[in-house]
């Protein structure tokens, strides 16, 4: 940081975020002002020396474990999906079911299955009354002779 | 490895529409095309591969969950570096409450040259010192290369910010170089 008004686009300058015309400009100014030209190369002194820095690049471990969780995040919007449909199809079965067996119930009982059940209990007793009443005949018949 | 195959040829808003949409496809191809710029950044910011890692997968949750509010008015790789740069100033924030800080080399156990990984160290040591706007700022700009207007983006700081902020950036390291050397 120098006293010279221009030294605030030094940095401006040293990242190539002046137009070319500005920076033609300041190029100009450099060959005649000692402290921007210090000031520019303190700047580039330090960005070499900032650039030598070495990104080493994911190691294929860092990199599965990453891909993994990504296929994890995905995974976990389709699953909702997945269950809505499959939810949606288990219900579609269920109403089958119900449908299919009540169908089912209607065509066998179309014959009427309740009223014969009624008939057979009223029936019933009439067939008893004939049976008791034919006992009866058979006994007065049978051992009522020798009965005064 | 046809899903894979389409999605080479879809751009990065393509694919994040597609993943907005529960293509899981989409957002592993998303994830793959830019992990390693996202791992770097996150490791020059963090200077443990640990963390970075931990960094990156935070950033993935927070892309994730928001890759629907992704408009495109800035690439993807800007939307997700901002994403990033809020998990790394988390983790920094995080660390700096711990005791002790160990001074890992950014290459994290692989191979190098004892002067190279020296270096590197010291470096880091610098850089770790300045707070984590600075830092950042200088990462972004000197390691990354990225212009004003990216970080503005990135950053979500206006571009006179970017200028003034890398400016006092540069003036506290410059100080810190000078003193780590004497």
């Amino acid at each position: 940081m120098n006293a010279c008004p221009r030294d605030i686009f030094i940095g401006r300058y040293h990242d190539g975020e002046l137009d070319e015309q500005s920076a033609a400009l300041m190029q100009t100014h450099l060959a005649t002002c000692d402290a921007c030209a210090a000031h520019l190369a303190e700047l580039r002194r330090m960005s070499n020396l900032l650039i030598k820095i070495p990104l080493d690049p994911m190691t294929p471990l860092e990199q599965m474990r990453l891909g993994r969780v990504a296929d994890g995040l995905a995974m976990r919007r389709a699953e909702p999906a997945m269950m809505r449909m499959a939810m949606g199809l288990a219900a579609l079965a269920a109403t089958l079911l119900v449908v299919t067996s009540l169908w089912l119930a209607g065509v066998r009982g179309g014959a009427g299955s309740g009223e014969n059940y009624q008939q057979v209990a009223v029936l019933m007793p009439r067939e008893s009354d004939q049976a008791r009443s034919s006992l009866s005949h058979w006994m007065v018949r049978n051992l009522g002779g020798d009965l005064p | 490895v046809a899903a894979g195959e389409f999605t080479l040829q879809l751009s990065d808003m393509e694919l994040a529409r597609a993943a907005a949409d529960g293509d899981a496809h989409a957002f592993r191809a998303l994830t793959d095309r830019h992990i390693e710029d996202l791992f770097r950044l996150a490791l020059s910011l963090s200077g443990r591969r640990a963390d970075a890692e931990d960094i990156c997968q935070e950033t993935l949750v927070g892309a994730f969950k928001g890759v629907r509010r992704f408009d495109g008015r800035s690439s993807f790789k800007t939307w997700i570096t901002r994403i990033l740069l809020r998990q790394a100033s988390r983790t920094w924030k995080k660390n700096r409450q711990r005791t002790h800080l160990p001074i890992e080399a950014i290459a994290g156990g692989l191979p190098a040259a004892a002067a190279n990984q020296d270096a590197r160290l010291d470096l880091l040591d610098v850089m770790k010192q300045l707070g984590p706007e600075h830092q950042q700022i200088i990462v972004l700009r000197e390691l990354h290369g990225l212009s004003y207007e990216e970080i503005s983006q990135a950053a979500g700081i206006p571009c006179g910010t970017v200028e003034s902020r890398l400016f006092r950036a540069r003036m506290e390291l410059r100080k810190l170089l000078k003193d780590y050397q004497t």
